[in-house]
């Protein structure tokens, strides 16, 4: 048979195929952002930051993201509920319940209620995605460049100093991460002792001090700046000094003691108050302040209020992760503002009601004069007033507060009713002041807002507490800053107090110049004080004499709190606990 | 079950007791038993590939054109009921155009995709499009040998159609025409108003609450009032006509000389919907519509000596037509909404509605416009083959050019209207608003590429045959919005040897690639080998058991892969080994919004070591023919699938990986074991032949492990150890009689009529964690079929009977009365109530929704199982002498009917096979055929 050289043409199209599809299953060019791309300039990389920065705490919880969503409180309610700062209603009161009934458990621990677990993690993880990357960035050699990237080294070491701390007044000793993990790594979930949990955070806190500049400027302001990573480790140590982790006894029996508590050292005090001491020497030295102007009500409103650093010279740590408040998404502001409010006027889910229990805090402004059950509402410390809205208080001018019932038909129940005689859920007689922002229902455009994390009249209570728990008594140091705080509010300093009598009266103050700043709760917790954690909360309900207008306020139980020992410390997810077995022992009673 | 069995054991005994003589009437055996396929010289269609079915050791079901064109349907897959072994098909959906079922080779290997791979012509395209008049066969490949060589698409099993060639030859006309209706198998009976109104009344009082209604006012009441303020509608009546026409019709062409060989078809399917009130729109229709043409030349071409061309050209033309609400929207409100709350069409002519009560089922179906759907597809592939005898005998070398190209376009003509409620003074009260017919447009492009090479080599050489094939393929898909092409590329190969003509042995591998993984680890293989023994050519054992005409041992064991657990379309849906970052939460800077700024974080976790699932398939078969009268077969195999696509769910959260992006890793295992048998007995006797075949199928999966299952404390909670699918719920005790004490329920203090659920975790609390297996899957673990021909002179009749057990359903919705104020079905006269207490199954009538009762439990647990006669036809030849003067090779007239009945002792409410949706519906047709 003869050749035929058309006889190749099939074979040639053969090795053609084979030889042209080398690439072909490559993936596509693409812009894909990668690491490489994120860290291909500094701007790109502080977005890594940035993913951090929006998960710090925040006390503007919101509900609107979904209750996965590190900002969502307690079902959109606020930890005040949880003690006898606040009552709750709707849905966030019943999840409140939960806790108080103790219905919750290590398995439904989250994501309706307090704690945000997987999120300190996210954070923690996001910060050392960029201290591990970002020296990677090209070109950035200049010293301010230098500096720069040093500041936001510190700024990431602060942040996952401060959600350690979250976690650790949350949990007590943590296992320890300090990497960006892989899925295939072997993660060590051993939990740390107590000491050495809080002697990693100061570790990690102090090297963030020493790489922080010593101010931001005022674009800035919302940056986790040198005095806000000193004033975390402030805090951090006073509750480690505190009876709930400096103690020789557990609050439930628990084999493992060193997880929950370190041994009882008067000193713990002293390691405080010189932490305390620190801050409040780099804040004079720094131009912090409490604000001042003569103006009692207005200062304390300022400093919760105003984002301008030059003239909110108080707060040391601001966090803008919830950045702004929309006029027609003002339910993002649901916790502290209208939400408070009784069912008939406005349609936001009512969150946190102020008790009776902490209106009886506040003292007289006249240290002479005593309470008017008449007037009950007249003469008292002016920050009550920047607090707690009583019966007639006017709504940004859009109209008057009414939690009245007829006098003639009162419903007993909870103290409760609306307009329509119907029950419209829990009223305590009170609407949060504070945290309100009813001027963006007149204004009708977003305004800016921000968290306090942390105040300098905290830090000046706490040293006064240090300084009194140290030394067994109030020093001359301890009236100075504990009276700086009460003079700024215009109340009477105080003088001449044995050692329990100062303290009283440094539990007292923190209540009323830190409410519903996140804080009572947790110090509650920390002093164990039982007494008041399963006390009895107290609503008001305001009877009006429908003929003559006449008000009367008549005291109400709302509820008995029972708080299960457990509960002073958080239950690990039982997931995690489970995944983590034996390493991740759980808290005691959960 | 067990009855089934038993009953079927029967049977096959019954038949051979009254087995009738062993006289061969051969020819009419070939006849009646041309559908089914028999042991002897019949080619079976394999992978890449024919095989003799006395041959073929691989496990493979097939089915061929004079079987498939018994049924008339739109949808390929639903002339498959019952056909093939080991596949099992589901329907979902009736309407018309819409209704393609889902299929299932051998159930279910693995919690991610477990559809099968369907190939025409040897390429991936939509087989529910083309006509029955064009196919030739289907196959179904099942087992490791056969579908190894697929690489990473023959997991799930391959199904082949192959369509209609020309023969050498003169040319051979088929005029197919058929006609007919489908109409609405079952219709539930729902509460009519006056039962409705005083059931409701009573759930009302139940509840403490108001009554509602005076049902003595309703049609049947003893005081019936104004029947224009006391309507009773029976939508379905209402809405729905009895018949729909289906009409088919093809036209087929084939033959041609040594040089080249053509098949035509020409095949114009209509199939309209049952809607009443559907022409009362100008300009428009908003009946339920599928018009089809297939278009289909298959040219083989000797273009010079050695050298071969295939040009096959497939191309389909669709039009859908359909009200502008959807059929799962229209069917809904049909059976949902109570008969009594409004007129259909007020006096005045106005559309009858309140304000609670907007969907009108007659607005839904007349008064929202029309959506419109107009598709096309090409199935293009050219075909070179070139003989390469001339070197060694038996070679031959070919390269394949294939495209699939599917394109809709969308026109949707959409309006709202208004719907009026009516007093007692005649006063109409208007709720919405009439607007005019808004356009809604869109499109989608889908094309995939094939380029295929293969070298082939088969040879006899004394008593050795081989037949050897080594192949080169290459796919990429081309699609609308995304610029990634998912491809595949690979080579595989497969080794037949015989011996003798009895010991037979097959080797089958396969090297294939996706784009889905790392490139360093892209390429897998799948090898497979399969055995074969056809005992009955053994001399010893034809001299000893001569009625024993073929007997046949056979196994395989190999590895099939799957990347089809990969179903995303663009960059972060396909690529998991390269890390993305994204824009999460931002924050905001100073003082003003400007200094907002946005946030990175890592996105899904990448997970580079990523693979494929693995199908570890064994099989073990027999096939035996006796006398030659009867075949048996029965196989067993089971199905390990390893390193299943699996959320990493349970990594630590310390890890800060928030849930919504973990990886995926290989972390899961499913075994699937059954086993497929088969029994067909066929003979003649004077102007009688008959066959009768019956299939058994079963199948039931076992999660072995699964990566993301919780880590749940309580076993009764556990995924692992149950099927893919397992249904959960709540084990039901009993009803409540409000005296006994009892574990506290979650859901609140139980009152008398509630359900009680069994403590499954043994703790003092009945909640979510009792969970327990109950009832099975969704998808049947027994299917059978029996399927029965019987010619006499020139009559022709078949039947096939088609069934399914070991299937359950959890009635949820619709079927909990007076659920969001529904209608209520058959069951409603179950529920509990204070004069039914001793015999109600399901709990307390409610108007309200009930957290204990109306959660998953036992109580709400239905089975699917059926009977149904799926297809009978009765058909006349007209005799040839009169055919032959007319010039006519063969003329038949036939009358069909498809799904005609359903045996079902569980409920009575809707068939089992369509619970929500469109229902089931049943066919008649008649047609001739003429081949001249």
């Amino acid at each position: 048979m003869r050749f035929n050289q058309y006889k190749l043409i099939p074979v040639a199209f053969l090795f053609l195929i084979f030889f042209s599809c080398e690439d072909y299953l490559e993936k596509p060019p693409s812009a894909d952002r990668t690491l490489d791309v994120v860290f291909s300039n500094f701007q790109n990389a502080e977005q890594v930051l940035n993913e951090a920065y929006f998960l710090l705490p925040t006390g503007f919880t919101y509900l609107d993201q979904g209750a996965w969503n590190p900002h969502a409180g307690i079902y959109g309610g606020n930890v005040a509920m949880l003690c006898d700062e606040a009552e709750g209603l709707s849905t966030p009161r019943q999840f409140a319940m939960g806790y108080n009934d103790a219905t919750i458990n290590s398995s439904t621990i989250y994501p309706f209620l307090e704690e945000k677990w997987p999120y300190h993690w996210s954070a923690i993880r996001s910060c050392y995605l960029y201290l591990e990357n970002i020296e990677k960035v090209p070109g950035m050699t200049s010293e301010s460049d230098k500096q720069l990237i040093r500041a936001r080294k510190g700024e990431a070491l602060a942040m996952i100093g401060l959600q350690y701390f979250e976690m650790f007044k949350r949990y007590g000793g943590m296992p320890w991460m300090n990497k960006v993990y892989s899925p295939v790594d072997q993660v060590d979930m051993t939990r740390l002792s107590v000491e050495a949990t809080v002697d990693s955070i100061v570790g990690v806190l102090d090297r963030s001090i020493a790489l922080l500049p010593s101010r931001f400027e005022a674009r800035d302001f919302g940056r986790l700046s040198k005095i806000g990573a000193m004033a975390v480790k402030a805090r951090l140590l006073v509750f480690a000094a505190s009876p709930l982790f400096n103690s020789d006894e557990t609050y439930m029996a628990f084999g493992l003691k060193h997880l929950i508590c370190a041994p009882y050292k008067k000193d713990r005090w002293n390691r405080a108050a010189s932490a305390c001491k620190d801050v409040i020497t780099f804040a004079e030295q720094n131009g912090y302040k409490l604000i001042n102007t003569g103006n009692p009500g207005a200062d304390y409103k300022t400093a919760w209020r105003e984002l301008d650093a030059t003239v909110n010279t108080e707060v040391l740590l601001p966090s803008r992760s919830r950045p702004q408040l929309k006029a027609q998404m003002y339910q993002r502001a649901k916790i502290y503002a209208r939400t408070a409010y009784p069912g008939q006027y406005h349609s936001g889910i009512p969150a946190t009601q102020p008790t009776q229990n902490l209106v009886d805090l506040y003292e007289m402004k006249d240290p002479s004069a005593t309470k008017d059950p008449t007037k009950p509402y007249v003469g008292l410390d002016p920050r009550f007033y920047e607090t707690i809205l009583t019966q007639g208080a006017s709504w940004a001018g859009i109209f008057n507060i009414d939690f009245s019932v007829d006098k003639a038909n009162v419903n007993q129940v909870l103290g409760n009713n609306n307009s329509t005689g119907q029950q419209a859920g829990f009223c305590s007689g009170y609407a949060l002041g504070k945290f309100g922002f009813p001027e963006v229902d007149v204004l009708r455009q977003e305004i800016q807002i921000f968290w306090p994390y942390i105040r300098l009249s905290d830090i000046y209570l706490m040293y006064a507490e240090a300084l009194n728990e140290a030394n067994s008594g109030p020093s001359a140091e301890a009236y100075k800053y504990f009276n700086e705080v009460r003079s700024r509010a215009g109340m009477t300093p105080v003088s001449g107090l044995n050692y329990q009598q100062m303290k009283d009266k440094i539990v007292n103050e923190r209540a009323v110049e830190l409410a519903f700043e996140q804080v009572r709760y947790w110090d509650l917790k920390r002093w164990k004080r039982l007494d008041i954690l399963r006390g009895t909360n107290y609503g008001i309900q305001v009877q009006k004499n429908k003929t003559t207008n006449e008000l009367t306020y008549v005291r109400f139980e709302a509820t008995k709190r029972k708080f299960p020992e457990n509960q002073y410390l958080w239950a690990f997810p039982l997931t995690d606990v489970l995944k983590a077995a034996p390493n991740l022992v759980q808290n005691p009673g959960w | 079950m067990k009855n089934i069995q038993t009953k079927i054991l029967q049977l096959i005994l019954l038949l051979v007791i009254l087995m009738p003589g062993i006289d061969a009437v051969a020819q009419q055996l070939k006849e009646v038993t041309d559908s089914l396929t028999t042991y002897g010289g019949q080619k079976i269609n394999i992978g890449y590939g024919q095989q003799s079915n006395e041959k073929l050791i691989e496990s493979v079901s097939s089915i061929s054109s004079s079987a498939l064109t018994k049924s008339t349907v739109n949808a390929t897959g639903n002339a498959l009921f019952g056909r093939l072994s080991g596949l099992i098909v589901r329907q979902s959906n009736s309407e018309p155009g819409s209704d393609v079922p889902s299929l299932r080779v051998r159930g279910t290997g693995t919690y991610t995709n477990s559809e099968p791979v369907i190939l025409i012509d040897g390429y991936e395209a939509d087989f529910n499009k083309i006509s029955l008049s064009e196919i030739e066969s289907i196959s179904v490949l099942k087992d490791a040998a056969a579908t190894a060589i697929y690489g990473l698409k023959g997991a799930n099993g391959v199904i082949l159609v192959t369509t209609k060639r020309g023969k050498e030859g003169k040319t051979q006309f088929e005029v197919n025409i058929q006609s007919g209706l489908s109409n609405i198998m079952q219709s539930p009976k729902l509460l009519d108003a006056y039962n409705y109104a005083s059931l409701y009344n009573k759930a009302l009082s139940m509840d403490g609450l108001a009554p509602l209604y005076n049902a003595d006012l309703y049609p049947g009441g003893a005081t019936p009032g104004d029947p224009i303020l006391y309507p009773d509608n029976n939508w379905q009546n209402q809405l729905t006509r009895n018949s729909a026409p289906l009409h088919n019709a093809s036209f087929q062409i084939s033959g041609g000389t040594s040089g080249l060989k053509y098949y035509v078809n020409l095949n114009y399917l209509r199939s309209e919907g049952h809607y009443k009130y559907a022409d009362i729109n100008d300009g428009y229709k908003t009946q339920s519509q599928f018009d089809r043409v297939n278009i289909r030349t298959n040219l083989d071409i000797d273009l010079v000596k050695n050298l071969a061309i295939d040009v096959d050209l497939g191309i389909r033309f669709e039009d859908r037509n359909s009200p502008g609400t959807s059929s799962d929207g229209i069917w809904n409100s049909i059976f949902q909404t109570p008969g009594l709350l409004y007129n259909m069409i007020n006096p005045n002519g106005s559309i009858g509605g309140t304000t609670d009560y907007r969907n009108n089922p007659y607005a839904l179906i007349t008064a929202t416009g029309y959506q419109g759907n107009h598709a096309r597809d090409v199935n293009a592939t050219i075909r070179a083959r070139y003989d390469f005898s001339f070197i060694t005998k038996g070679l031959s070398v070919g390269a394949d050019f294939s495209v699939f190209d599917q394109s809709y376009t969308i026109d949707n003509k959409i309006r709202q209207y208004a719907v009026y409620n009516i007093d007692g003074e005649r006063t109409y009260t208007k709720f919405g608003d009439d607007t005019n017919l808004a356009w809604q447009s869109g499109s989608t492009y889908f094309r995939r590429n094939n380029y295929a090479a293969d070298v082939t080599y088969q040879r006899t050489l004394g008593e050795h045959s081989f037949d050897a094939i080594a192949l080169f393929k290459m796919t990429r898909i081309i699609r609308q919005s995304t610029h990634h092409k998912p491809s595949n590329m690979g080579i595989s190969g497969r080794v037949n040897y015989s011996f003798r003509d009895r010991y037979l042995a097959e080797a089958t591998w396969s090297y294939q690639g996706s784009e889905v993984f790392h490139p360093d680890r892209q390429f897998g293989f799948f090898p497979a080998a399969a055995l074969g023994w056809i005992v009955s050519k053994e001399k010893f054992f034809m001299d000893k058991v001569p009625f024993i005409n073929h007997l046949k041992f056979r196994g395989s064991h190999g590895v099939s892969g799957s990347d089809m657990f990969v179903t995303g379309t663009d960059v972060a849906g396909r690529i998991f080994y390269n890390q993305y970052y994204g824009g999460l939460g931002g924050y905001s800077f100073g003082v003003d919004a400007a200094n907002s700024k946005g946030g990175y974080g890592e996105l899904r976790l990448a997970n580079p070591m990523l693979t494929w699932e693995k199908s570890y398939k064994t099989d073990l078969s027999a096939d035996l023919t006796l006398f030659n009268r009867f075949d048996l077969g029965f196989t067993w195999f089971v199905d390990n699938r390893k390193d299943i696509f699996t959320l990493d769910a349970n990594a630590p959260s310390l890890i800060g990986i928030s849930s919504a992006r973990l990886p995926y890793t290989n972390n899961g295992e499913v075994t699937n074991r059954g086993y497929e048998t088969s029994f067909r007995y066929y003979d003649a006797v004077g102007d009688w032949s008959w066959s009768l075949a019956v299939m058994l199928d079963h199948n039931r999966s076992e999660v072995i492990s699964k990566g993301d299952e919780p880590f749940y404390q309580e076993a009764n909670r556990l995924r692992t150890g149950k099927p893919v699918g397992q249904i959960f719920g709540m084990v039901s005790t009993g009803l409540y009689d409000g005296t006994s004490d009892y574990t506290p329920h979650l859901w609140g203090p139980l009152v008398a009529g509630d359900l009680m659920y069994a403590n499954m975790n043994g703790d003092d609390v009945i909640d979510d964690r009792d969970v327990a297996a109950i009832g099975y899957t969704g998808i049947p673990e027994y299917n059978y079929s029996l399927d029965l021909s019987v010619r006499y002179k020139n009559f022709d009749f078949s039947a096939l009977m088609q069934g399914q057990d070991n299937v359950s359903l959890m009635l949820g919705g619709q079927f909990i009365p007076f659920r969001g104020k529904m209608n209520a079905f058959p069951n409603v006269f179950d529920s509990w109530t204070p004069e039914t207490a001793s015999t109600a199954t399901l709990p307390r009538l409610t108007t309200l929704d009930s957290q204990n009762n109306h959660r998953s439990s036992t109580s709400w647990l239905v089975s699917t199982n059926f009977i149904k006669l799926r297809n009978i036809e009765l058909g006349y030849s007209f005799s040839e002498q009169l055919l032959t003067k007319m010039h006519l090779s063969n003329t038949r007239l036939y009358v069909r009917g498809m799904n005609l009945l359903t045996w079902n002792n569980s409920f009575d409410m809707l068939d089992p096979e369509l619970m929500t949706g469109y229902p089931a519906l049943r066919t008649f047709m008649a047609g001739i055929q003429v081949n001249f």
